[in-house]
């Protein structure tokens, strides 16, 4: 063989096993938008002198992917940091001790589950469009459904999009509808918003997207999403929060048996820092820098309950949405 | 087992498979009979549309056939429909019948068509054609068939509901993996029964020249014959590439967008290229070694099939298993178990066909030439048409 092969043979294997144990670096698994983690990362890098390595989650199996790998590794942790966008995944991971027993998780930041409306299609309805963080609100009209309730109207019969609601934070959402409600009430408010014919659809930009275009006249769907389409000059408009919507604030975890403990500790402080949190506001991945800045009469699930109710719950769902 | 959801998974495989099979095989007799530039450059279109994001073509289509769709008022397709699904599933996967079928008739010789000139049109095809073709044509099916039933975002946001959700619900709500491999069984039994239906059978990948003119083969097809097959191999053409890509050109958003994107996802996009690059050269690779070793079809090429028909949480969720531990960390930290998982998953597709080159290539021309001493240029020149081609697939 020639010098040439051999040399190409070494290369390849240095390039395979890498050098990844170094002291001064920090792994973290990220369910935030790259496009907002990364700029964040690399301020935590100048800061700090610790190297971040980052695996994000995939369009095509979304924080499911990140969470079910958390659990596969769970008995020898590759992983520092999980950065997560809903609570209720980090939730029932922390419920499976993939967390350090103290201090394992936090939560910072939120943003919201909302109804959206068409304004082409409710033209008249709607003055104001921008979910940005200052704008002011828009007024709800008679037109606009006041409550979920009203969405198994059959005013709205085949305009309404929504996530499929055994995923996400849709998922999220419907669990803590149930506590708020009432198995029944809640069972047959579900039944009959599936005989309404919505459209369900496989994620929250995707019920944007049905909203833009016309295909929905009403969506439920996070507020994140909502923004996004705006920004991309989409014709929908947010309701106010009401005494249904769910706050989803960002978490931040440290991992059981981290194998960089104090790189995972000061990536877990910076996350949850105030400049962190804004920076994250101002670019409209989250809504609000507290949970505790709302005063709207939103949801205030029970988590424990929620999370010991989430297989029943589950099951309902699945036998409702998806036959 | 939620039992209607099945029928509606294995409904919509099963027509995408067979309109699929029609418009690939049809394309295939087109670009037979056409010229080497609009050969290649037709199979470099049907490329792309084996490599467009489902989700941006469903999105494109919505456009055009949704409730407020651009040619709603003088199409009233309802593209929300069974009939939605299987029209997109037939765009995105067609191509794999196109390269089936011509990589099949690359075999044919001159002789074959000139020993009888009364076997034309339809003779040709049912006494020649598709007997040559019918093995790839096999494997080409149960590709498409699994990648169909396996398909979850195009029948969700076209409002029609499969099996794979359920199977989600167990990862995505319960975290539950062994639940939901419980539960996925028919994901996994159905390429089984397949494999075990086609096993044995080679792939063949279309490769540079083959012995037939496209004259020759024009003229045996017959004008009528050949001129329908263009007209439908342009039109599938157009609307799986040409209307996706025109709207995804089209739109202002596209441009004002692209640049903030790259600059966003610059190390990603390098990462995506750099691994497929490195995964289609180790496993066009790997393939050369197993067909030097295999010298049948059937040594473990069903294994290697599994693999690749098997949905892709599970085998990640295996691997994380298999080298997650102590001793490993070497290899499980750096990009060795991305590469590994990644030829495992597509090398059989990208393998089998080197396999099969090695298998039929002629020994004695091999091993002389080694003899002499040029073992690496030799193995370069004479694969190189059937590899080059191979890593543009696993790519």
């Amino acid at each position: 063989m020639s010098m040439k092969f051999w040399c190409w043979i070494t290369a390849a294997v240095l390039l395979l096993i890498g050098c990844n144990n170094n002291r001064s670096s920090v792994v973290i698994y990220i369910a935030q938008d790259a496009e907002f983690a990364r700029p964040i990362l690399r301020e935590f890098e100048k800061e700090t002198g610790i190297k971040t390595r980052a695996v994000f989650d995939s369009e095509a199996v979304k924080t499911v992917g990140l969470a079910n790998r958390l659990l596969a590794e769970k008995n020898h942790p590759q992983c520092d940091v999980f950065w997560g966008n809903e609570e209720f995944r980090t939730r029932q991971l922390a419920a499976q001790n993939v967390f350090r027993a103290t201090n394992g998780w936090a939560a910072f930041g939120a943003r919201s589950r909302r109804v959206i409306v068409n304004t082409n299609v409710m033209r008249g309805a709607w003055s104001v469009t921008s979910l940005t963080h200052h704008a002011p609100r828009p007024t709800p009209q008679p037109i606009a459904p006041a409550s979920l309730l009203e969405l198994t109207n059959a005013a709205w019969r085949g305009k309404v999009a929504l996530a499929y609601p055994m995923f996400g934070t849709t998922s999220a959402h419907f669990h803590a509808l149930r506590q708020l409600w009432g198995d029944d009430a809640w069972q047959n408010w579900c039944r009959a918003l599936a005989a309404n014919q919505p459209f369900l659809v496989d994620g929250n930009s995707a019920v944007v997207k049905f909203v833009a275009r016309g295909d929905a006249w009403i969506g439920l769907t996070d507020s994140d999403d909502i923004a996004a389409g705006q920004r991309e000059g989409a014709p929908v408009a947010a309701l106010p929060l009401a005494a249904e919507s769910l706050l989803i604030p960002n978490t931040v975890a440290v991992v059981r048996g981290a194998p960089h403990p104090e790189a995972a500790q000061r990536l877990f402080d910076y996350l949850q820092s105030r400049t962190v949190v804004e920076r994250l506001v101002s670019v409209q991945a989250l809504e609000n820098i507290s949970k505790k800045e709302i005063t709207a009469p939103v949801l205030r699930p029970d988590w424990d309950a929620l999370i010991r109710d989430a297989e029943s719950t589950t099951a309902r769902l699945k036998e409702i949405f998806l036959r | 087992m939620n039992w209607p959801l099945l029928q509606n998974s294995l409904l919509v495989a099963a027509a995408t498979t067979v309109f699929a099979a029609v418009l690939g095989v049809t394309a295939a007799l087109a670009l037979a009979g056409s010229g080497k530039s609009i050969r290649h450059g037709a199979l470099a279109l049907a490329a792309v549309a084996l490599a467009l994001p489902p989700f941006l073509v469903t999105n494109c289509w919505l456009d055009l056939l949704g409730g407020h769709g651009a040619w709603r008022e003088w199409l009233p397709l309802n593209i929300f429909s069974t009939g939605g699904v299987v029209w997109i599933l037939t765009l995105l996967t067609w191509p794999f019948f196109l390269f089936a079928a011509l990589g099949a008739w690359r075999r044919l010789e001159p002789g074959q068509l000139e020993s009888d000139p009364a076997l034309c049109g339809a003779k040709l095809f049912r006494w020649l054609l598709w007997p040559m073709a019918r093995s790839s044509l096999g494997l080409a099916g149960a590709i498409v068939f699994v990648l169909a039933l396996n398909q979850f975002a195009v029948p969700a946001i076209l409002q029609v509901k499969v099996f794979p959700a359920e199977v989600w619900v167990g990862f995505n709500t319960n975290l539950d993996n062994l639940a939901a491999l419980k539960l996925g069984w028919p994901l996994i039994v159905a390429p089984v029964l397949l494999l075990l239906v086609l096993q044995h059978r080679d792939l063949r990948w279309p490769r540079g020249e083959g012995g037939v003119s496209a004259a020759l083969f024009r003229r045996q097809l017959g004008g009528g014959w050949f001129g329908f097959s263009r007209v439908l191999t342009l039109l599938a053409l157009v609307f799986s590439v040409a209307v996706p890509l025109a709207q995804l050109g089209g739109s202002r958003r596209t441009w004002s967008q692209l640049l903030p994107a790259l600059e966003a996802a610059w190390p990603a996009v390098g990462h995506s290229f750099w691994l497929a690059a490195v995964t289609a050269t180790l496993t066009v690779g790997a393939g050369i070694v197993w067909g030097q070793v295999v010298r049948t079809p059937k040594g473990g090429g069903t294994l290697l099939w599994l693999l690749f028909f098997t949905p892709g949480i599970f085998l990640g969720i295996a691997l994380i298993f298999i080298f997650n531990r102590p001793g490993l960390d070497w290899f499980y930290r750096g990009a060795g178990v991305m590469l590994f998982a990644l030829v495992t998953r597509y090398l059989a597709v990208g393998g089998s066909g080197a396999a099969g080159a090695i298998r039929r290539a002629d020994r004695e021309l091999i091993d002389a030439a080694l003899q002499s001493r040029a073992r690496f240029d030799v193995e370069m020149e004479f694969f190189g048409s059937h590899v080059s081609s191979l890593m543009g697939v696993v790519r």
